[in-house]
């Protein structure tokens, strides 16, 4: 449901007069899955990413994808204050994107006015005030359950800080700077350096496992087993994270076993139960990082669909033949496939308009077969010669994450 | 938000990237960049434009790219289609040297391992070939041989087809 039917993306912005909000919000998402952060965690080497993306990375390979040092799964902390930005710009996010294109329109159709654009702008503070006072009491709500005492006056003194930080625009911004250049931590409110936080929040993580990790430890294997018969409905209180299990020293009936346990299929050769359980894994340990765990069935029907695509039940090597697969079952991915399928051969088809267009420019033999009633096509194929339109963003372009390829 | 259902994250970000290059004005390492059909999501091509300054300015070369199922966590698969001199590509298959593989890193895109290999034509490294008779010039130091072959074949095999 928050996949509309444009894919939207951080090129949104490109062809508005906003487009430099497209870097911006490039760095809300998530360099491996390109969508905005999903329970945002924290590496030992400070790259942020999903926390399933992240999982799956360091089970494949044990290194973090964007620097390639080697980590592990048990350093990784929630980041929070990533989540909150991505929560607060996602509930923006509709209304500025359409009243920049309304803009758009509007200076295309030559109406620019001096006056305009700053009527506009109040508009959109408006907009996003009234959207905002939900996520605001969320938050704090979420706060609260993280943290066993704030006294009130801290809480007060944070609230209308945090409001007009996000609303009003740059002079507010401004003020809002800390004179004494200290910032406060969103947990215990002590104020410190801003670089010492990140390391600052691991004290209050730690102190908030601690506790758990210590008396289960031993017990884990035992209560795991017993989790799946209690029925389908996780308590709203964290979910326990699911060990790593070192499958060489498994027989294939005991990991079949330890599967069946866990409630999840038990089929297949062994290693198609090692990556099944991997997969598992790293779906409820993601989901625990979440601040609204997911019940255990929507964690399963995520299972079902890796089946689908990486899983035992991957034949065909295309996701559409896999996607049909999907659209038999009821969840709403099959939803999403279906009304993206028109999506992306909507995608592909001005792919090709437009290659077909630059092709023609660069090859002077031209293009001798049967497009040439596209013409008029392929020009609007090949988007809007905005000012932003080269604007490049993401580490994808960065000089330091291409490929060293010298060895 | 909370209920989004995840494991399809290959598609969906395929389809991200796919937008990107859409919308992308034109660019110094490749012509195009797309799915071969509307039926594939995991079947590509692309042209690739040869580095400047370098004895391959001016080239053009077709590339297959075929992405696993778990991509981006595991690296898609690219061969040359068009005829390249370079000692890390075999000439009659067109494989690309491994090393392509071994540093892959799911935040890269595909636009980034074109970016890759555009480099890898600026610099070849003659000690691990896949070529043994370009490398050979190289490594008995024939610089200008080298040069003349690469710049012949560059422009006698340069990529004209527009196939659709």
């Amino acid at each position: 449901m928050d996949q509309s039917f444009d894919l939207p993306d951080s090129t949104d912005w490109l062809e508005t007069p906003l487009s430099l909000l497209a870097p911006f919000e490039s760095s809300l998402r998530c360099q491996v899955c390109k969508d905005f952060f999903d329970n945002p965690v924290i590496t030992s080497c400070s790259h942020t990413f999903c926390s399933l993306c992240i999982r799956r990375c360091l089970s494949t390979e044990g290194k973090c994808p964007a620097c390639r040092s080697s980590d592990q799964e048990l350093k990784l902390r929630r980041n929070w204050a990533v989540q909150e930005l991505v929560d607060a710009f996602k509930l923006a996010r509709p209304s500025v994107l359409e009243l920049a294109r309304r803009e758009n329109t509007r200076l295309a159709r030559g109406e620019e006015e001096i006056e305009k654009p700053a009527q506009k702008k109040r508009k959109v503070n408006h907009l996003e005030e009234e959207e905002l006072q939900v996520p605001e009491t969320n938050s704090q709500g979420r706060r609260t359950r993280s943290q066993k005492s704030i006294d009130s006056s801290a809480r007060e003194r944070t609230v209308p800080q945090i409001v007009p930080e996000v609303i009003e625009d740059s002079q507010d911004d401004e003020e809002y700077i800390p004179e004494d250049g200290l910032v406060a931590c969103p947990i215990c409110f002590r104020k410190m350096k801003e670089e010492a936080v990140f390391p600052h929040l691991n004290v209050h993580q730690q102190e908030e496992d601690s506790p758990k990790k210590t008396p289960t430890k031993t017990a884990s294997f035992g209560s795991l087993k017993g989790a799946p018969q209690k029925g389908l409905n996780l308590p709203s209180k964290q979910p326990e994270r699911l060990p790593a299990i070192n499958y060489s020293i498994l027989k294939d009936n005991a990991l079949r076993k330890k599967l069946r346990d866990l409630g999840i299929p038990d089929w297949g050769q062994k290693q198609l139960l090692q990556r099944r359980h991997t997969e598992w894994m790293n779906l409820w340990n993601a989901n625990c990082d979440s601040k609204h765990p997911k019940p255990k069935r929507v964690l399963l029907q995520e299972l079902d669909i890796w089946e689908r695509t990486q899983g035992g039940h991957a034949t065909a090597p295309s996701p559409f033949t896999t996607s049909n697969n999907v659209m038999r079952k009821d969840f709403d991915a099959s939803e999403w496939s279906n009304s993206h399928d028109d999506d992306f051969k909507r995608l592909i088809a001005n792919a090709r308009k437009k290659s077909e267009a630059k092709a023609r420019q660069t090859i002077p033999g031209g293009c001798p077969s049967s497009s040439g009633q596209k013409e008029p096509q392929s020009q609007q194929g090949a988007g809007l010669p905005v000012d932003g339109a080269r604007v490049e963003f993401g580490p994808d372009t960065d000089g330091n994450n291409v490929i060293d390829l010298s060895g | 938000m909370a209920s989004r259902t995840r494991g399809i994250d290959t598609r969906q970000r395929l389809m991200k990237e796919l937008k990107a290059y859409n919308k992308e004005g034109e660019n110094e390492t490749f012509l195009y960049l797309r799915p071969v059909n509307d039926e594939d999501l995991l079947h590509w091509e692309a042209v690739l434009k040869g580095p400047a300054a370098s004895p391959y300015e001016g080239g053009l070369w077709g590339l297959d790219i075929r992405i696993p199922s778990d991509y981006p966590y595991a690296p898609p698969t690219i061969h040359f289609t068009t005829k390249i001199a370079h000692p890390n590509i075999a000439w009659s298959t067109g494989e690309i040297c491994s090393s392509l593989n071994n540093d892959w890193k799911p935040t890269v895109n595909l636009s980034g391992i074109l970016a890759a290999i555009q480099l890898l034509l600026t610099v070849p490294d003659p000690d691990s070939p896949l070529n043994p008779d370009i490398a050979v010039l190289m490594r008995n130091g024939d610089l200008a041989g080298w040069e003349s072959v690469v710049r012949y074949w560059t422009e006698e095999e340069r990529w004209q087809g527009v196939r659709w």
